[in-house]
């Protein structure tokens, strides 16, 4: 039977961390590779949730409190597409800032694939926005391996939360104490040969995703 | 030097080493080392891998693509595949009525001819990091990722309330251009909401599809090889030759090789087979003096690799060494164990004399290992409606409401109320109403059915009755037509043969054909005392049931009783009663007088009012009197009875229409 599903397998001892001009910080990694020997070409680990644009321009998110007949608030439901990695222009910058750091001949062939990891997303904080989502949860998708590619995540708030969801998701501190975590399995290759995997984990505040 | 290359390139597909299941390896083996990611004029990423070239390392350029996110299929004129229909009723939930809405799509994924001409084209002029004259072979072959490869995200479709049923595809599928389905009934408020995300403004909704895949890629599993320096082997083999031959007489084997020398030449009574354990000893004890130089690499983690590991390192002492099973029970050793899991006791293992003599002159040697695996990848594409949802907006074949007053489906309820004062004949006059419903129909299935009211179900369901009409197919405009029995106290059915009669759709009420009256008959009964009359009795004549009935109500004035009461039914359609005053006298010679008939119209208080003629004791008066008494006691000469004839006379004032 064919094994569990294996990913690139990067050098431990390679990490180079670069960081954009917009701030988005990449640890890139050489890859190990059995049929080129002392490779230069780099991976880096997923980084930078984004919610992505929709072709009419929005971020990919949507809030709609409902109500009544006598207009008071019955309750909110809320969509996501959470997604991560670069733009084609991120990775351009990337592939430069890399060469200047690891040398001339240093490639960014890309991020690592990944395997996916147990529960590979989650909202974290301990603020009340936090909370809410948390309990509010109804269905959610997989965190992709590929970058730019998207995980939707369904939110359905009872009549008491919905009295609050409007006010704390548009509240800029609460935005900020509330943060989207993804995890990913990375295979990495220790000097001594060694092989191991680590869960590699990428967090965004939420007032970086709207912004 | 002399190099002997012994490549042993494996793919796992082929590598008979290590058990496998044929039917989880796909035909098709993507290249993981081969991939590309283009990205389409219209924004669309495709991943492709090229094809994994067998027993090669070289790059093909005949490339697969991964499932692209999903998209409303198509029918072939053009029409999406979706349907949102919003649906109400003019009745309330209470009332029967329902609403909601029933949404129903069939996704797909893979590219379009357009998109697969635009790949083509990239591929072909060696575009987006593709080499020049690469070609677009199909879709990757993959496979679900378990039992949630297919997967809706909805807040709503979530909710067993706003969305009671959501039914989808089992799984992701597998074939481009195959369609995966999602069906759901909202009730009101689902649908609502759900339209509400569907509006232009909404970035997006709250409905999204999500596909996983698994697809099969080769990758680098493990490289090793083995160089094995003959040439210093024997330089050292013939050093220790030389001390061993002289270490014999001090019964002491010397130097590197004195382990093995026995075996080389040919002291077979001093050769004992070695252990597992003892080969591998010797083997680094060979690598630790640069005899022999091994190399293993791993690319990945993987439990097929420790064993590739171990039959790679087998291979080598295999061809160092005669194995034959050993005649004792040795355990196996761990390294044994673990490469052949099945065995059961060690093996003997006896150095190859013939290997090392030839091998002595080949200078170096080297065995190479190359294993590829075949692993598999998860990938995964997410769709939101909200991308294709403005291609179906304004699409009434895609997108509508239906108000559901279709009158196949109309059922109507015939309603019958039985009249309020009716509910007191029951006790006294009848035993139960039946009602015969008759709808007619131009396809001639007329409908019919019938009610029963009773007193038990009066006593259960109250006055009303209905009967429910399923409209059907039925086109004729005419009102349903209805006939009413009534089962008489005695045995009697009234009417007999009852006739149809038009319906009203506001419901029937159900009159008895008998209506109470309560008459009160009252006298001046000393007066009549005084004048020697012992009893005075009312007789009254009227229609019960269209038959002329009497009834006698009588008064005790001899006990003073100045006023008595009773109820008599009259047919409903008759307007009175005719009555006549009987008074009866206590001289045996007058006996009883009729004092003649009159009519009372609606007027059910009768007043015993003594002619001037009686109190004047006129003879010829009370001698008619007398006269008309005993004509309506005697039994007419047909023998039927003569008081047929008392209402005939008072038709008109009545009113009476005789239905018999």
């Amino acid at each position: 039977m064919l094994q569990s599903i294996q990913a690139q397998l990067l050098l431990e001892n390679s990490k180079q961390t670069i960081r954009l001009k917009d701030g988005i910080e990449l640890n890139c990694y050489k890859a190990y590779s059995m049929t080129t020997i002392d490779s230069d070409t780099y991976y880096y680990l997923p980084t930078n949730i984004n919610f992505p644009i929709t072709k009419s321009g929005d971020k990919s998110y949507s809030l709609l409190v409902y109500k009544d007949e006598n207009e008071k608030i019955k309750g909110a439901i809320m969509h996501w597409l959470v997604s991560w990695g670069l733009s084609k222009s991120q990775k351009n910058e990337a592939q430069l800032l890399l060469k200047s750091k690891a040398g001339s001949n240093a490639k960014l062939m890309g991020v690592v694939l990944a395997e996916k990891n147990k529960d590979d997303f989650e909202i974290q904080g301990k603020n009340k926005l936090s909370e809410i989502l948390n309990k509010a949860l109804a269905s959610k998708g997989n965190v992709p391996l590929t970058p730019n590619s998207k995980i939707a995540v369904a939110y359905k708030f009872t009549k008491e939360d919905a009295l609050k969801i409007d006010e704390l998701f548009h509240n800029r501190k609460e935005q900020n104490e509330t943060y989207i975590i993804m995890r990913f399995l990375v295979s990495f290759k220790k000097s001594n040969g060694s092989i191991y995997k680590k869960t590699i984990i990428i967090k965004q505040n939420l007032q970086t995703l709207i912004l | 030097m002399r190099t002997n290359i012994f490549k042993l390139t494996i793919i796992l597909v082929v590598f008979s080493l290590f058990a496998i299941k044929s039917s989880s390896i796909t035909a098709q083996v993507l290249d993981n080392e081969n991939k590309l990611s283009l990205t389409l004029s219209d924004g669309t990423q495709v991943t492709l891998f090229g094809k994994a070239i067998s027993l090669s390392d070289k790059k093909s350029k005949n490339y697969y693509y991964l499932p692209t996110e999903p998209r409303l299929s198509v029918k072939p004129d053009g029409t999406p595949q979706f349907m949102f229909l919003k649906y109400t009723t003019d009745e309330t939930a209470d009332q029967g009525g329902i609403s909601g809405a029933l949404l129903h799509m069939l996704m797909e994924w893979g590219l379009t001819p357009t998109q697969r001409a635009e790949v083509d084209l990239i591929l072909k002029t060696g575009k987006q990091g593709a080499e020049k004259g690469s070609l677009l072979k199909g879709a990757a072959d993959v496979v679900p990722d378990g039992d949630q490869s297919f997967r809706v995200i909805s807040a709503v479709l979530s909710d067993n309330e706003m969305a009671p049923t959501v039914i989808t595809s089992s799984k992701a599928p597998t074939l481009p251009g195959s369609k995966i389905a999602v069906a759901t009934k909202l009730d009101a408020n689902g649908a609502q909401l759900l339209a509400a995300t569907f509006e232009k403004g909404r970035s997006i909704t709250d409905l999204s599809i999500e596909l996983g895949f698994k697809y099969t890629v080769r990758m680098p599993g493990a490289k090793g090889y083995a160089k094995i320096h003959w040439d210093k082997m024997k330089t050292q083999f013939e050093k220790d030759s030389a001390a061993y031959v002289k270490g014999t007489k001090k019964k002491s084997r010397g130097g590197m090789f004195g382990f093995i020398i026995d075996t080389h030449i040919g002291r077979k009574t001093e050769v004992t087979g070695r252990s597992y354990d003892e080969m591998h000893e010797s083997v680094e004890s060979f690598v630790k003096n640069d005899f022999i130089t091994l190399k293993w690499e791993e690319g990945m983690s993987d439990d097929r690799i420790t064993k590739m590991r171990e039959a790679f390192y087998d291979y080598f002492l295999d061809k160092m060494s005669n194995t034959t099973e050993t005649d004792e029970l040795v355990p196996p050793s761990p390294q044994e164990k673990e490469a052949m899991p099945n065995i059961k006791y060690g093996k003997k293992y006896t150095y190859n004399r013939t290997f090392f003599k030839s091998n002595f002159k080949s200078g170096t040697k080297t065995f190479r290992f190359d294993a590829k695996l075949a692993v598999n990848k998860y990938f995964s594409v997410t769709g939101n409606l909200a991308s294709w949802y403005d291609g179906v907006r304004d699409n009434e074949k895609c997108v509508s409401t239906v108000f559901l007053n279709d009158p196949f489906f109309q059922h109507r309820s015939i309603n019958f109320v039985l009249d309020l004062d009716a509910e007191d004949i029951f006790k006294d006059e009848i035993n139960y109403v039946t009602v015969n419903v008759r709808k007619k129909r131009n396809s001639g299935n007329d409908f019919k059915k019938s009610l029963t009211i009773d007193r038990a179900y009066l006593e259960e369901n109250g006055i009303t009755g209905a009967i429910n009409y399923a409209r059907g197919e039925d086109k004729n405009a005419d009102v349903y037509e209805y006939k009413t029995q009534w089962s008489l106290r005695g045995g009697n059915i009234y009417p007999e043969n009852p006739p149809y009669q038009k319906g009203d759709w506001e419901g029937v009420t159900l009159y008895p054909p008998i209506v109470p009256r309560t008459i009160e008959f009252e006298a001046d009964a000393q007066e009549l005392v005084d004048m020697g009359f012992r009893r005075a009795t009312l007789q009254v004549r009227y229609y019960k049931y269209g038959k002329e009935v009497e009834d006698n109500i009588s008064l005790k004035i001899l006990q003073d009783e100045g006023l008595v009461e009773k109820t008599i039914y009259t047919d409903k359609d008759t307007q009175g009663y005719a009555y006549q005053l009987i008074l009866t006298h206590k001289e045996s010679n007058i006996g009883k007088l009729a004092l003649g008939w009159d009519v009372k119209i609606n007027d059910d208080y009768v007043y015993a009012s003594i002619p001037e003629e009686l109190k004047n004791e006129d003879s010829d008066f009370i001698d008619k009197a007398i006269e008309a008494y005993e004509t309506i006691s005697k039994p007419s000469s047909d023998g039927e009875n003569k008081t047929n004839s008392i209402l005939d006379k008072f038709k008109d004032v009545l009113k009476i229409v005789k239905t018999d």
